[in-house]
């Protein structure tokens, strides 16, 4: 009984952290209308500098200072990136704001690495809560303690500025109604800047708050985004009180998970995350998303044709050249080439999907991954020869993506978005948690072609043909019937029913395609590399192949692979410097504020401009 | 004479709130209806059931004799049952007449396919009902660049391509001018006529409603108050009661 009570307790002081993340992140995107991505980040800021704070500050009144100071001092930066980046790409369609945010994530992690080191930092215990209290033999932390009451307190304050105050009432009209909010001419400028701030300043407050249990280390803005992504979607976007329900429940599930259950925390949290979605789409406390909020926004794209003949042939030459890189290139751009057409392919088959489904997946590295997985664990473990790994890659890819799709495409908008993130998230800690079969992260490693495809210029022509390949069906889908019928379940769903197309149907088979295409990317990437490790099914990888999408640009055909090529082609360069995430982080917000149709957009916009 | 469809005591409650209440009415094949009532009568909770939208809180919709309650909107389609929206529903990123094709490739159920290019599938039949509704000159522009008007008359194409039995219209001359108005529901009646096709539409103006319906139903907060020819409906009090308020004079209903 002791033991049940001290775990419950754990549990409740582990919800104050997730809650305060959480709930920062619903009440921006309540009133903005923004995922913010970057949450994780202002997490991460906040146990950073509450940290250097401690060690400046003396005393039990340093300590509580320092964290107080450290959720303002967020806040404030939190205010000046919405200035400085948000309010820049407000206008621009909503997901585009999310490659910002993303890059703001890059840009903060360098920082951090700059200023704080690669070390783990250790969090300094709270004055006079050093020690443990004993409630019914068990012991229980009395930090613990203090962080199980101070939780209900935040609530309560939040509650209170949200019910009371005339920003609270402008917040929550603006969580209703943004447009009408606006039209009563309410200031929406320093309404989304303050809320902005605020939400970062929960963040931050929770980082810090954190410190003693956890400290500080460069991970942790990934490892909350995907817990606070599970609490949002259980407990109903823009709802606090779910968002306090859900947090609570997941971290008790926790506590229990590992006294119980040590190997299946995880699929633990998942599956109570699937059946409550089953239940209730929109989570426990949360309402129907407005359709086509994170879908296609601004103007709808010029209806597409096939591209004629003097652009077939031109394609087919710049093809023969690129298939002909071996009989002048070097190795090294051989490698390189490579590595670029994996990574068209990856990024093409996502865009297939966001461009003609309309469907925004946040984990579309599940499928990279899983693909990549499947190839090598088929080598490995079945002695397959590389041949049929990469024919069985993309299958069990689909299938993957048959099983993911099934409960994802049961939401829309951004509870799809952060469903399909979180089910990347499982097959991630799956394979790390599944060393003795997966690796762990030690990886594979010693996943070779075979002989008649292991020299670089072998392998090259076969990333070549089946790259190119994937590319031309992916684009060719666009053009078939199946490419209408999903674009116009996209455009609209209703109509399209009333039309007899099976829309749920359709983008079920969009999302397994989809998937099969980058299962081969993922299943060819492991042939170049010789080895696979987690990190190509985290998050970052996902986010690569969404940022390609946005800067290539998700209304034209050709965005996926250029992007990609872009991408990768500026990665590889942009790696040789030390604080490449800040380049590459400065680039996307660089290219996210001047182009925001992406390279293909702005090219053709370009050339429209010098015809007419 | 079989009826084509069959309503029987439908019900939708929304917490308190009996958007349509115990609505029972059968249509025979070829006829054409009109659907009055009031704002909030509870006239697009009905279409949006009859077309399996919403479901029913009580009550059956039974189509050329067999229950169609509970089915998708896809699946109602296929048996025979066309709508059109009162925000006109359109595909924005195709021309008119790829909006047309795809009507028609789900039409055929070829909407899995990967096989050819869908523009060039289907051109035919696309064209021809596009001629239907007058847009055949329009067919090379993209949707999205149509005038309100032209836009009704398009997706009475998306929505002839199955080549339906009984077509819902849920205010199909809504923000149109005096003269399209009439231009447009002529070409429906016409179609309805050649084709034998009948007719369900909700309506706010009246000299449609009466130019064009050989029968009115009259819905007033949830419940069918009438049902009768277009001159009885004019004439019943109830029904004048329900449009001006009772102690007003009928005059102002007939001038309508």
């Amino acid at each position: 009984m002791g033991f049940f009570l001290a775990q419950i307790l754990t549990g409740l002081a582990n919800a104050g952290a997730l809650f305060m993340v959480a709930s920062g992140l619903s009440l921006i995107f309540g009133v903005t209308r923004i995922v913010n991505f970057a949450h994780g980040s202002f997490y991460m800021l906040g146990a950073y500098i509450g940290y250097t704070l401690m060690q400046v500050l003396p005393g039990a009144v340093g300590f509580w200072g320092a964290m107080l100071l450290a959720g303002v001092a967020v806040g404030v930066i939190g205010a000046f990136v919405e200035m400085v980046i948000l309010r820049r790409v407000y206008a621009a369609p909503e997901l585009f704001q999310l490659v910002a945010t993303f890059g703001v994530i890059l840009i903060v992690q360098d920082l951090a690495l700059m200023i704080w080191g690669p070390e783990d930092l250790l969090g300094p215990r709270a004055p006079g809560l050093r020690g443990v209290v004993r409630i019914m033999g068990e012991p229980v932390p009395k930090y613990d303690l203090v962080l199980i009451g101070v939780t209900p307190l935040v609530a309560l304050g939040l509650w209170a500025l949200i019910t009371k105050t005339r920003f609270g009432i402008l917040v929550r009209a603006a969580t209703q109604d943004r447009e009408m909010v606006a039209a009563l001419g309410v200031n929406q400028r320093w309404l989304f800047t303050g809320t902005f701030g605020l939400g970062c300043a929960l963040a931050g407050l929770g980082g810090a708050l954190q410190l003693p249990q956890g400290g500080a280390d460069l991970l942790m803005d990934f490892t909350i985004l995907t817990s606070v992504f599970v609490v949002v979607v259980i407990g109903g976007m823009g709802s606090l009180p779910g968002a306090y329900l859900a947090a609570v429940l997941i971290s008790v599930l926790g506590v229990f998970g590992v006294a119980y259950l040590p190997q299946s925390t995880l699929a633990l949290t998942f599956v109570v995350m699937v059946a409550v979605l089953m239940w209730r789409p929109f989570g426990l406390l949360g309402r129907e998303e407005v359709a086509g909020e994170a879908g296609q926004v601004g103007p709808p794209e010029d209806p597409i044709r096939p591209a004629g003949w003097s652009v077939r042939a031109g394609v087919a030459l710049a093809l023969l050249a690129l298939g002909a890189l071996p009989l002048y290139g070097s190795d090294f751009a051989l490698v390189l080439a490579t590595d670029i057409l994996i990574f068209c392919l990856f990024a093409a088959s996502l865009h297939f999907l966001l461009g003609q489904a309309g469907l925004v997946s946040f984990g579309h590295a599940a499928f990279y991954g899983g693909g990549a997985y499947a190839a090598a664990l088929l080598v490995r473990h079945a002695g397959a020869p590389m041949e049929l790994a990469l024919l069985l890659a993309p299958l069990i890819a689909g299938l993957l993506a048959l099983a993911i799709g099934w409960v994802s495409l049961r939401a829309t908008g951004v509870y799809f978005a952060m469903l399909t993130l979180a089910f990347a998230q499982l097959l991630w800690s799956l394979v790390w948690q599944w060393a003795e079969f997966t690796g762990g992260s030690d990886g594979m490693v010693g996943i070779w072609p075979a002989d008649w495809a292991g020299g670089n210029a072998a392998f090259f022509w076969l990333a070549f043909v089946l790259c190119v390949a994937g590319i031309l069906v992916l684009r060719h889908a666009a053009h078939a019937p199946l490419g209408y019928a999903l674009r116009a379940a996209r455009d609209n769903p209703a109509r399209a029913a009333a039309s007899g197309l099976a829309v749920a149907r359709l983008q079920w088979v969009a999302f397994a395609f989809a998937g099969a295409m980058a299962g081969l990317a993922g299943g060819l990437f492991v042939f170049a590399k010789g080895s696979v490790f987690p990190n190509e099914l985290e998050i970052a990888r996902s986010f690569d192949a969404l940022i390609v999408v946005f800067l290539g640009g998700v209304k034209t055909l050709s965005g996926g692979w250029v992007g990609g090529a872009v991408f990768e082609a500026g990665t590889d360069w942009l790696t040789r410097f030390e604080y490449w995430r800040l380049a590459l982080g400065l680039t996307v917000l660089f290219i996210v504020t001047l182009a925001p149709q992406g390279i293909v957009g702005a090219a053709r916009r370009l050339w429209q401009r010098g015809r007419s | 004479m079989t009826a084509l469809l069959q309503v029987t005591h439908l019900a939708r409650h929304y917490g308190a709130l009996r958007a349509v209440e115990d609505v029972s009415f059968d249509l025979a094949p070829g006829e054409i209806r009109a659907l009055i009532g009031p704002n909030g009568a509870g006239k697009s909770t009905l279409f949006k059931m009859l077309m399996g939208e919403t479901r029913p809180t009580a009550g059956t919709v039974s189509f050329e004799g067999r229950r169609i309650t509970g089915l998708r909107p896809a699946q109602i389609c296929r048996r025979g049952v066309g709508r059109t929206f009162q925000i006109t529903g359109t595909w924005p990123s195709m021309t008119v007449l790829e909006n047309v094709q795809t009507a028609c490739l789900a039409a055929r159920r070829r909407t899995f396919s990967l096989m050819g290019y869908a523009r060039r599938q289907e051109v035919a039949p696309a064209r021809a009902l596009l001629g239907i509704v007058g847009m055949a000159e329009q067919a090379e522009r993209p949707a999205a660049v149509l005038a309100y008007g032209d836009l009704k008359r398009l997706e009475l194409a998306i929505a002839l391509a199955n080549d339906p039995k009984l077509l819902l219209m849920d205010e199909p001359t809504a923000g149109m001018a005096a003269t399209e108005r009439a231009d447009l529901m002529n070409t429906v009646t016409g179609i309805a006529r050649d084709r034998g096709m009948t007719i369900l539409f909700t309506e706010h103006d009246m000299d449609v409603v009466f130019a064009h319906a050989e029968s009115v139903m009259v819905l007033d907060r949830g419940r069918l108050i009438a049902h009768d020819t277009p001159d009885a409906v004019r004439a019943d009090p109830r029904v004048q009661a329900v449009y001006l308020g009772t102690g007003l004079d009928a005059a102002a209903l007939d001038d309508a």
